[in-house]
């Protein structure tokens, strides 16, 4: 299969004809609007299409991590079970549905691990919950790149 | 059929006023730009009798397009009760379909008022500063307005209403096809920091300078009442705060404790339950049926349901709000 020009890089010269060449020939604000939606999705699944594999690894490694810390709950429990099943039936498969379905279960932890953390008092913990969310959005700000609203003008 | 149908609607305009012994031709009907979630038009009708009336036409997206779910029934009653008590400056409800056979769904039919929103008097040059005060007190005389004087009921108990809010929140998760750790942290921390409760008030749902209209003649209009409800009267605070983050100028920031100031002497709350500390807790607050939207849309676009140009940015917007959550917390957290 052909690698380059990469999917990143065919996504951004899309957008890139979007932007400079599709969007100043139309006239009709409503669909100038959909051009100004579709440009940002495009130049946001380019960034994905680039890194999104290795961000779901980064951060189930740090939800992994966090969740040893906190205090068990049953949520918390079922969770981590489901995920460890989750990646002894399919864990090492590559293909993107796989990885995202790995990612969701690792979320699922994450979400019990946050409140497992808040029902604890402990406010290290709450914190520390805070920073890896605040991490995860990171990652979510890194895939708008040039976020504007359209048609609000 | 929808209100998107250009080529359709003017002679289904034509047939329902036909129906109503009110005949008319419709002379433009022209989609307006702005709205994300609801379908808008300008339509020019020319009486028999001669002359012409101007009026927006607002109904619902096919439900394959929707991104976001509102009542326009709900709406045109408090449209409806606005106009009367003649306390806030909407622009008035010429006419009401409720019945969806003639346009697809509820249609509304509301007065066109030459202007542009504050928001491209921004982006033309404005100076936000200018407009701040007469922000503020628009804002806070929705805050100001009691159920009673527009006949609506209001919620029995403070945090009882709290409490939906956040079990809303969580249903977001719920609802959602994967997990959401974000709406958790969110919901847990907002339960954790309650403010004190406060008297319910009228809340617009959606307090933005795209929603003010600038008529021609520099008088106001605030529209776009879809999410209005009674609730907490600091919830458009913190809305619009969430919303001018992403959508600048945030006319508040400019000088917070000015605005909040004008705010609390325009509707006599104290400044113990208007601070920066409850405008940061209402700005995670407030944002619940918008951020609801936005998870159905992409959770319907995940399971097939549903497609569109809107509904794929959502899994933008829904970040952005979670960003500015997350600063929300922050300054708060830096406050303690």
């Amino acid at each position: 299969m052909i690698t380059g020009p990469t999917t990143e890089q065919l996504l951004i010269d899309v957008a890139r004809e979007l932007r400079e060449v599709i969007l100043p020939r139309i006239e009709d604000a409503t669909v100038r609007v959909s051009v100004e939606m579709l440009e940002q999705v495009v130049r946001s699944c380019a960034v994905r299409a680039a890194h999104e594999l290795a961000w779901m690894a980064e951060e189930e490694a740090a939800i992994l991590a966090f969740a040893g810390r906190v205090p068990s709950s049953p949520g918390l429990v079922r969770a981590l079970e489901a995920h460890a099943a989750h990646v002894a039936e399919r864990g090492e498969a590559l293909h993107l549905d796989d990885r995202v379905a790995r990612y969701r279960s690792a979320s699922a932890v994450l979400s019990e691990a946050i409140d497992a953390a808040f029902a604890s008092g402990d406010g290290a913990l709450a914190a520390e919950s805070r920073e890896i969310v605040l991490a995860r959005n990171s990652h979510e700000i890194e895939a708008r790149p040039g976020f504007y609203f359209p048609g609000r003008a | 059929m929808s209100a998107l149908d250009v080529a359709a609607m003017p002679a289904r305009i034509e047939a329902w006023l036909g129906s109503q012994g009110t005949p008319a031709r419709v002379a433009t009907y022209v989609l307006i730009a702005g709205g994300f979630s609801r379908v808008m038009a300008k339509v020019v009708l020319e009486w028999p009798g001669g002359g012409t009336e101007t009026l927006v036409m607002r109904a619902d997206p096919p439900p394959e397009l929707a991104t976001l779910a509102s009542d326009r029934s709900a709406e045109h009653r408090l449209l409806a009760a606005l106009s009367a008590a003649s306390t806030l400056p909407v622009p008035g409800v010429r006419w009401f379909v409720e019945d969806e056979a003639w346009f697809g769904s509820k249609a509304l039919f509301i007065e066109y008022v030459p202007s542009r929103t504050l928001q491209a008097h921004f982006d033309a040059g404005g100076d936000p500063a200018h407009a701040a005060e007469r922000f503020a007190e628009l804002m806070a005389a929705v805050a100001a307005t009691e159920p009673s004087q527009l006949g609506l009921a209001a919620p029995h108990d403070w945090h009882a209403y709290i409490d939906g809010h956040l079990a809303r929140w969580r249903r977001i998760e719920t609802d959602h096809v994967e997990a959401l750790p974000i709406i958790r942290y969110l919901v847990a921390w907002l339960d954790r920091n309650r403010p004190r409760p406060l008297p319910f008030r009228l809340v617009h749902g959606d307090f933005q300078a795209a929603n003010v209209l600038v008529a021609d003649d520099g008088t106001w209009r605030l529209i776009d009442w879809e999410f209005s409800r009674i609730g907490d009267p600091r919830e458009d605070l913190g809305y619009y705060n969430a919303y001018s983050g992403a959508v600048p100028p945030n006319l508040a920031a400019l000088d917070l404790d000015g605005y909040l100031r004008r705010f609390r002497e325009r509707t006599g709350l104290s400044e113990d339950d208007v601070n920066p500390f409850t405008f940061a807790w209402f700005t995670i607050l407030s944002t619940t049926t918008a951020v609801e939207g936005l998870h159905h849309g992409c959770a319907g676009m995940a399971r097939g349901e549903r497609r569109g140009a809107n509904v794929s940015f959502n899994t933008i917007l829904s970040t952005v709000g979670y960003t500015n959550f997350l600063d929300a917390i922050g300054q708060l957290e830096a406050l303690r």
